[in-house]
């Protein structure tokens, strides 16, 4: 059966819908936060994505702000990551940290990741998904 | 942990600790499963399909089997002419009952398995996770031309069974499925709810073709079938088992069917078997319907095939079950040695019959550790009174 995980936000709007598309769409998936993300996930994640664990980062500090307008601290890492200034474990290492600098949401089977809320790409991602081991010997 | 571990713990009725599971057949059809114009109180009604459940509930039965028929097969009793259709009963029979577990039967080739699908698992909501599926090709012509010509080659019906019963499994299991095969093509195929139980809703077939077996040992949990020995009864299952084993790496088990004319003493059982069989029996249909099953074969004796249109008249071909409570016990005791894990029963007359029945062979049964004593419930204010005597401060 596949398993999926959504790493959410709450008070982000795109956590919510992907929340809720997972569950309307008839995808089971357990929800846990954001900040639960630990850094061996980060590393897992980062391994899925071409670009690595700077695709899990917000794209520049105005999105960023947008959804955690209360933290300043991480903002600077931002540049840096983007910049290529950092190695791969220096940015998972920072992430680990700082996991609201992770977009959210992130829906994964750590087969497959999805960054961000994309109706398409769930649409085109969530293709025979197994919900319900029905089949055993 | 296998298939029937699942079953188990997730406290399917169909897999609990009787070894010899019992239920009825065709409560929803005219006469049942006897041929016959005796007089019954018996009518296929909600009324008395409900009056009979609760019996059963009471006295721990584990399920009900209904008849799906479209018309009746003639003769002065045109049996089973008057039919409630399988899923639309099975809904409303869950909502009424608590505990037994109930069965759609469907003949696959009258309904698209996605309907099948959702209706089951709309079913399975209303019921808490109580029901079944019992699929059927189509054995009976004139049934089967209703639905202009549908009735398909024997082998060409289990391969569309199969097709349908994927797609089933499919809908229970996936979603945004594509499926594509010889008979059924689905783009995307998505459903909610999904069943509830653990892991599916129970599957049974009968069948006693090549093809019917196979298609039972490689999708069902139960193979139904008629036994005519005990000796026969005990090979089918040996046979099933090993079939499902070796092909498919699954297990399966087998269940039986017959009819129970109980009475205190024999005479009396065999007065009421002559009176309702050889007597008013509709011999008419038992001709009609050995013809379809090729009975009639000038092979067989007269005594064969006397007594198997006795068989048919009594209650479906089922096992005779006729005589005294420790007569009947005793026969189903043997039954359950075979290693056939249970049996449907059927009576001319449910609500009549079926409490002297209840009374006393279950308790035979129990005694002979085939089933288990049923555990009542208790009601709410003893539940309290129970509650209150267990934390009552001691008084000194």
């Amino acid at each position: 059966m596949d398993k999926w995980v959504l790493y959410g936000k709450s008070g982000n709007p795109a956590s919510d819908i992907a929340k809720a598309w997972l569950k309307n769409n008839g995808i089971p998936s357990e929800n846990y936060s954001i900040f639960q993300l630990t850094r061996e996930e980060i590393a897992r994640l980062a391994n899925l994505l071409p670009g690595g664990a700077k695709d899990l980062v917000y794209p520049n500090t105005f999105s960023f702000s947008l959804i955690n307008p209360q933290k300043k601290t991480e903002k600077e890492y931002i540049h840096q990551i983007h910049k290529g200034e950092l190695t791969e474990d220096e940015i998972i290492g920072i992430l680990g940290t700082y996991p609201a600098l992770v977009i959210s949401p992130i829906i994964t089977d750590y087969k497959t990741v999805l960054v961000g809320y994309n109706l398409e790409k769930m649409v085109s991602t969530f293709r025979y998904v197994k919900v319900k081991d029905i089949t055993m010997a | 942990m296998s298939r029937f571990d699942v079953f188990r713990e997730a406290g399917n009725p169909m897999f609990n600790d009787n070894k010899l599971k019992l239920g009825i057949f065709g409560p929803n059809v005219s006469n049942s499963c006897s041929m016959t114009l005796a007089n019954t109180t018996f009518k296929p009604d909600f009324e008395t399909n409900v009056k009979i459940a609760k019996m059963m509930e009471d006295a721990g039965y584990e399920c009900i089997v209904p008849v799906a028929r479209w018309r009746g097969f003639g003769g002065s009793s045109n049996f089973n002419g008057n039919c409630m259709e399988t899923y639309t009963w099975a809904a409303a029979m869950a909502a009424v009952t608590k505990k037994i577990y109930l069965f759609c039967t469907s003949h696959v080739p009258t309904m698209h398995p996605i309907v099948a699908s959702k209706m089951l698992s709309t079913i399975d909501e209303i019921s808490k996770g109580r029901i079944g599926l019992n699929t059927v090709t189509g054995w009976f012509p004139k049934e089967m031309d209703m639905f202009a010509g549908k009735k398909m080659e024997h082998d060409k019906g289990y391969e569309y069974a199969t097709e349908w019963m994927e797609v089933v499994l499919k809908m229970w299991s996936e979603q945004f499925f594509d499926y594509k095969g010889d008979f059924f093509e689905i783009k995307d195929g998505w459903q909610e709810p999904k069943p509830t139980q653990s892991p599916r809703p129970v599957l049974i077939s009968a069948g006693t073709s090549k093809k019917g077996r196979e298609f039972s040992a490689r999708f069902t949990d139960f193979n139904f079938g008629y036994i005519e020995s005990m000796e026969h009864g005990k090979e089918w299952t040996n046979y099933m088992k090993k079939l499902a084993w070796d092909e498919f790496r699954r297990e399966i088990n087998t269940f039986t069917t017959g009819f129970v004319v109980c009475r205190p003493t024999e005479k009396e059982a065999k007065e009421f078997y002559d009176y309702y069989v050889r007597e008013q029996g509709d011999w008419e249909v038992a001709n009609i319907i050995c013809d379809m099953f090729g009975i009639e074969s000038s092979s067989n004796s007269i005594d064969f095939l006397t007594k198997a249109r006795e068989n048919f008249i009594g209650g479906w071909g089922g096992w005779a079950f006729v005589g005294t409570p420790e007569q009947v016990a005793d026969e189903m005791i043997k039954i359950s040695k075979t290693g056939i894990s249970g049996t449907l029963v059927s009576f001319l007359d449910y609500v009549e019959e079926m409490p002297y029945f209840n009374e006393n062979v279950l308790p035979l049964l129990e005694q002979a550790g085939v089933r288990k004593p049923i555990k009542q419930e208790e009601s709410p204010e003893e539940q309290e009174n129970t509650n209150t005597e267990l934390y009552s401060p001691v008084q000194v």
